[in-house]
């Protein structure tokens, strides 16, 4: 019988950090990453830690149509990971503008070169990630390489105008 | 020699390959100055794509499981209330529907207070008189149409209970008549729940009442659940639309959202809200010398109100440049229709200024609560 509890411990984290780079909000990501876990725990799969994330890839698709068609255009970029003092305006914003060129970067991406290399990020294995995907394991590797290159690419050509920019 | 796909590379430095592939690999690259080289720009590609991604991480705090517990089983409720209010709304449909078919004289006497077997018997002679329209008195339809009307339906006494009890047991089947009384009944007890008075000096169209309404609820709850998400969406409802005002540079604004904590330093205080109303952002702008603060609350429906504030000792002080001003002051405007209403006060040294798309006695009695 799955220890779910145990699943969550280890899981939660992995899979916020996978989502909140699906939706880019903080709470967002909480909540959609609480509410796959909700879903799963009627089940006994087989890989519980794909299983959910399983459901969260879908949960996250499901936002990102609604939010198509709701055509949101507010972005609340709001405190993050990196220990930032939070009484410091200037440090925050700097965050605010570099989580802000991940996004972008991220964006340029294919959606399954994106899916893939937010999925490793995520702690999935090749075989994890070719079970949510689609592909075959043998591909993970050569489409990792290629997500990764373009990362880089897209991150420093948007780091460079922001600095021309200055 | 035939080379290492640069995937196999990328799946070596993962950990992905199994352990003959492995050391195969490890063979070659010791033998082949390319391969070894690629595996250099692999290793250094796959650690920046780290880092980049590693700069876009979210806090990693672990609530309880028991929060997951929870969600499930409300969840559950969830899909209970839902199937009920389907229930009642289909329940309310038929209901209107046919009250309005009575109304136009249809049916003669359909919707009157002459009680189920009444109506029951009307609907029957209805359907065998299918041109009996000049049968339909249509003053009697219409005048005994509001379900709120005394008749025998709704009963002249007792409790509400007993009265629905009685219904359900002389009508199992919900006939027009008592469909359109006891929806009246139900939205009588809601509405009776949170009857507390609006104060006085409350305005139209934003009702400021003791005890905040149902709806309120819920948008608090929804804020609090997930405070993005809900901004969004509000701000996506009729009244002031947020655009970009509360976001970050990238879309061309220049207010950035900010956490309390920050605002409350960069203020000098805790910046003033509007008390009971949820607070959607706290922003400051880049590079104010003024040091402005904004708090923007929802009154719901997607209607928000905005406080500027700031210290008048940096006001009165010459601090703030009469182009600065100016300039603070197209940014307001950018996103605030010209209809916008502004109150402003003066609170312990600070200066607040409020602004909504509301009638302007409307936001004066807003921004008065922050006294």
């Amino acid at each position: 019988m799955t220890d779910w509890a145990d699943v969550y411990r280890n899981c939660y984290p992995d899979l916020v950090r996978f989502l909140h780079r699906k939706v880019w909000d903080e709470d967002r990501a909480r909540d959609l990453a609480q509410e796959a876990f909700a879903r799963a725990l009627d089940h006994e799969p087989e890989n519980p830690r794909s299983w959910v994330f399983t459901i969260a890839v879908n949960l996250a698709r499901d936002e990102a149509r609604s939010a198509m068609r709701r055509k949101r255009h507010l972005t609340l970029l709001k405190g993050s990971a990196d220990v930032v003092d939070p009484t410091d305006p200037a440090q925050e914003l700097e965050k605010s503008e570099r989580m802000e060129r991940v996004r972008a970067a991220l964006d340029r991406l294919s959606e399954r070169d994106r899916d893939v290399l937010l999925l490793w990020d995520a702690g999935l294995d090749y075989r994890e990630i070719a079970e949510q995907t689609g592909l075959a394991v043998g591909a993970i590797g050569t489409t990792l390489a290629r997500a990764r290159r373009r990362l880089v690419e897209a991150y420093d050509a948007l780091e460079a105008r922001h600095a021309a920019r200055g | 020699m035939q080379h290492v796909d640069e995937g196999i590379l990328h799946a070596y430095l993962d950990g992905a390959l199994g352990e003959a592939e492995r050391l195969e690999m490890e063979v070659h690259v010791r033998a082949c100055a390319a391969c070894a080289s690629a595996l250099d720009e692999a290793r250094a590609l796959r650690e920046r794509a780290t880092g980049i991604l590693a700069g876009s991480a979210a806090a990693l705090d672990v609530p309880p499981f028991e929060q997951v517990l929870k969600r499930r089983s409300r969840s559950s409720r969830g899909g209970l209330r839902r199937l009920r209010v389907i229930g009642l709304a289909a329940t309310l449909a038929v209901a209107v529907g046919v009250v309005w078919y009575a109304r136009d004289g249809s049916v003669a006497g359909l919707a009157g207070g002459a009680g189920e077997r009444a109506a029951e018997q009307q609907s029957g002679r209805a359907a065998d008189t299918d041109s009996a329209e000049a049968a339909a008195p249509e003053t009697g339809a219409s005048e005994a149409a509001p379900p709120a009307a005394p008749g025998p339906s709704s009963g002249a006494g007792g409790d509400q209970d007993a009265r629905r009890q009685e219904a359900d047991r002389t009508a199992p089947a919900v006939t027009p008549s008592n469909a359109a009384a006891r929806q009246d009944r139900d939205v009588e007890e809601r509405a009776a729940e949170p009857a507390q008075p609006a104060p006085a000096g409350a305005l139209e169209p934003v009702v400021v009442t003791a005890a905040p309404s149902p709806k309120a609820a819920d948008e608090r709850r929804s804020f609090a659940e997930r405070p993005a998400a809900a901004a969004a969406d509000a701000a996506e409802g009729p009244g002031l639309r947020l655009h970009g005002g509360i976001s970050s540079s990238a879309t061309g604004e220049d207010w950035v959202a900010v956490s309390q904590d920050t605002a409350t330093a960069h203020l000098g205080r805790q910046p003033a809200v509007v008390p009971d109303l949820p607070v959607i952002a706290y922003g400051i702008r880049r590079g104010d010398t003024a040091r402005r603060v904004r708090v923007v609350q929802s009154l719901g429906d997607g209607t928000m109100i905005e406080l500027i504030q700031m210290r008048l000792r940096d006001l009165h002080a010459g601090r703030l440049m009469r182009a600065e001003a100016a300039e603070a002051q197209r940014g307001l405007e950018s996103f605030l229709p010209d209809s916008a209403a502004t109150e402003r006060i003066e609170l312990d040294g600070y200066e607040i200024i409020g602004r909504a798309n509301l009638p302007a006695e409307s936001l004066r009695v807003l921004v008065e609560r922050i006294r």
